[in-house]
């Protein structure tokens, strides 16, 4: 653990907001991705600044860890008196001088609050105050899973909430306008991509190297070359929309530096191929779509041992691969996801179209990777998913041998970032496919003969969804969160920010928001309680 | 769109580190004169208009990656900001009319080309 420390002077303005650059250039320095950077260092900014304004010295301690950053801000001062009021947007006791500087509006405790995932605050009035808060950086760590590979465009969310609803785990928020992931209940799936009409949200990006792609990272459209001995693994249906064939598409590719070119596919069908020779619990799930497995061990933990004990398309084909440079074209943010972890570099489909060209080929239509010869029922579209695993989960289809469940309509080939064509992943290119002419017959893959890998560890429940690590707080949050909901208005209107009221009550028990959220919600005795 | 070209589109002036101007994006233009409101808005592609003109405006751009700050209501930049403005390479704009005449003179500007 890092730990950066500053003396905060009251009334100085001139050296004022050092100690948050300073924690700025820490968590840089580290890697933290920018989006978190910015709430933890505004979080930071404004405890410094009430500190610098209210009080006579002070002291910002950011403890920086692998999963988080935890600041805490002591201050001799003449403490708060009425906590709750002083969490209220637009309440301030800042002198004029301060508000002379454009301090003192009012927000900036609130302000921390939107910022950070935790925040507690303790005053004691004429002696001072502590302010403590944490910044989560990795959610997904915590199971071994890998951080959401999404990124919201701030500028061009329009903040219509429309994402909101249209996450299936409950996974976003909207702070101010700005759509925030709980990752810890992300899936990956690419229902908010699909649902926004701005086109806001993406496969997340990394800040690229001037060319070939470093171990790990999301290669950016400014890549200008791959590294030598590169192998390049893609969908099919991305490939013909690059070249009148498969064939070509190689070729191309090839040209363009590619040792090898191999297509995705082809270990979806190794796995289809492998998962077949178990007889586990009826029916027994393909793995074949990251985003179901996860929303499986997050949502639908009794249903782990129906999943086939082999792992994903996606990360069989990374472990047979493993070792020689590599670069990806996924058609999601869940394979995304599971590829950053294990240190392989990833294309968006935007970036290959991009870098590659597209228009010369043919798209594929949806149903490519449907793999008929497997007479395996597939279930397709996250909501549909639900319902069968909700079936499954009531005892009925026991007598259908195996079920492959794709969290997109239509499976991995009708991934939106797949079909964009845009200036966004989420693209609206549905009717430009339907509309193109059919595909010539493609060519089989070229080289590697794709294998299904063993699991490296046995599936887990992710305790993502748990409300304590303990049983009985857990159980006395549940009471706290039934009763909140009962007291809020039911309307899940989306104005606080939360999908629905009950997501609403779950935030204020947990500590991610507080009552005054819901603009219809009037209880001022308990206010501000958690 | 390009901040050279927006200022020009718009008619500002620009103050400090021009020269940036020619590489910075912007994407979206948010006025407020009060520094908490300008923190939870702005973006690293934000334009951020307001009739404050002290150094905190450039620590308020360092913190959150905004490139420029348009000093709105005729007021000039003190010492400090100029200062910070140029350590910092944030680039500086002026207008002589208030902020919210000022962001919606940027905001038809941006239009044209998909900006918010």
């Amino acid at each position: 653990m890092d730990t950066c420390a500053c003396h905060i002077t009251g009334g100085n303005f001139d050296s004022a907001g050092e100690a948050s650059s300073l924690l700025k250039e820490a968590l840089k320095r580290i890697g933290v991705e920018p989006e978190l950077i910015r709430r933890a260092v505004i979080a930071a900014y404004e405890a410094e600044m009430n500190v610098v304004i209210h009080a006579r010295r002070g002291r910002l301690e950011a403890r920086i860890a692998p999963d988080r950053v935890e600041v805490e801000v002591d201050d001799e001062g003449p403490g708060i008196p009425d906590i709750p009021r002083a969490m209220t947007e637009g309440y301030s006791t800042a002198p004029p001088e301060a508000r002379a500087l454009g301090f003192g509006a009012g927000m900036g405790l609130p302000n921390i609050r939107r910022c950070a995932d935790e925040l507690s605050l303790e005053s004691s009035v004429g002696k001072g105050t502590r302010l403590r808060f944490t910044v989560l950086l990795r959610g997904g760590q915590e199971h071994g899973e890998s951080a959401v590979g999404l990124e919201f465009l701030r500028e061009r969310c329009t903040d219509c909430r429309l994402c909101l609803r249209a996450c299936p785990t409950s996974a976003l928020r909207v702070r101010r306008g700005w759509p925030l992931v709980l990752e810890h209940l992300c899936i990956n799936c690419t229902e908010c991509i699909r649902g926004c009409p701005a086109g806001a949200i993406s496969l997340r990006h990394s800040p690229g190297a001037a060319a070939g792609a470093q171990a790990g990272s999301i290669v950016g459209a400014q890549h200008a070359a791959p590294l030598p001995e590169t192998t390049l693994v893609l969908p099919k249906a991305l490939a013909a929309r690059i070249a009148e064939s498969p064939a070509r598409a190689v070729a191309l590719l090839r040209a363009r530096g590619y040792r090898r070119v191999l297509w995705l596919d082809a270990w979806r069908d190794a796995v289809r191929r492998e998962a077949l020779r178990f007889s586990p619990t009826r029916p027994m799930i393909l793995p074949t779509c990251p985003a179901v497995v996860a929303l499986i061990e997050s949502r639908y933990a009794a249903l782990i041992p129906h999943l086939a004990p082999v792992a994903s398309p996606i990360e069989s084909m990374a472990a047979q691969l493993a070792g020689e440079p590599l670069e990806v074209v996924v058609s999601c943010p869940a394979e995304a996801a599971a590829l950053v972890a294990r240190g392989v570099s990833v294309m968006s489909p935007k970036t290959f179209l991009s870098r590659f060209g597209e228009g010369a080929g043919h798209a594929l239509p949806p149903q490519t990777d449907s793999a008929p010869e497997f007479q395996i029922p597939r279930v397709t579209g996250i909501a549909d998913v639900i319902r069968t695993l909700e079936s499954i989960e009531d005892g009925h289809m026991g007598d259908v041998p195996a079920l492959e469940l794709f969290a997109c309509p239509g499976g991995c080939a009708a991934s939106p970032l797949l079909r964009s064509t845009g200036a966004g992943e989420a693209g609206t290119a549905g009717s430009e496919i339907a509309d193109r002419p059919a595909p010539p017959p493609p060519d089989d893959s070229p080289g590697t003969i794709a294998v299904a890998s063993p699991l490296r560890a046995p599936r887990a429940p992710r305790p993502g969804i748990r409300l304590d690590k303990e049983m009985a707080e857990a159980i006395r949050k549940l009471g706290r969160i039934d009763e909140l909901t009962r007291a809020l208005p039911g309307t899940d209107c989306g104005l606080c920010g939360a999908p629905t009221c009950r997501a609403m009550a779950e935030d204020v028990v947990l500590g991610r928001a507080v009552r005054r959220d819901c603009p219809y919600f009037h209880d001022d005795s308990k206010e501000e309680s958690r | 769109m390009r901040l050279s070209k927006l200022a020009a589109l718009a008619g500002l002036p620009l103050t400090a580190n021009a020269q940036k101007a020619e590489t910075a994006e912007v994407r979206r233009v948010c006025a407020a004169n009060r520094i908490s409101e300008l923190l939870s808005e702005a973006a690293p592609t934000t334009l951020l208009v307001t009739a404050l003109a002290n150094r905190h405006l450039a620590h308020v751009a360092e913190l959150t990656e905004s490139p420029a700050i348009c000093l709105a209501g005729g007021v000039a930049p003190d010492a400090a900001l100029l200062e910070a403005a140029g350590a910092r390479g944030l680039v500086l704009l002026t207008s002589p009319e208030d902020p919210a005449r000022t962001a919606d003179r940027l905001y038809r500007a941006l239009q044209s080309e998909g900006g918010t």
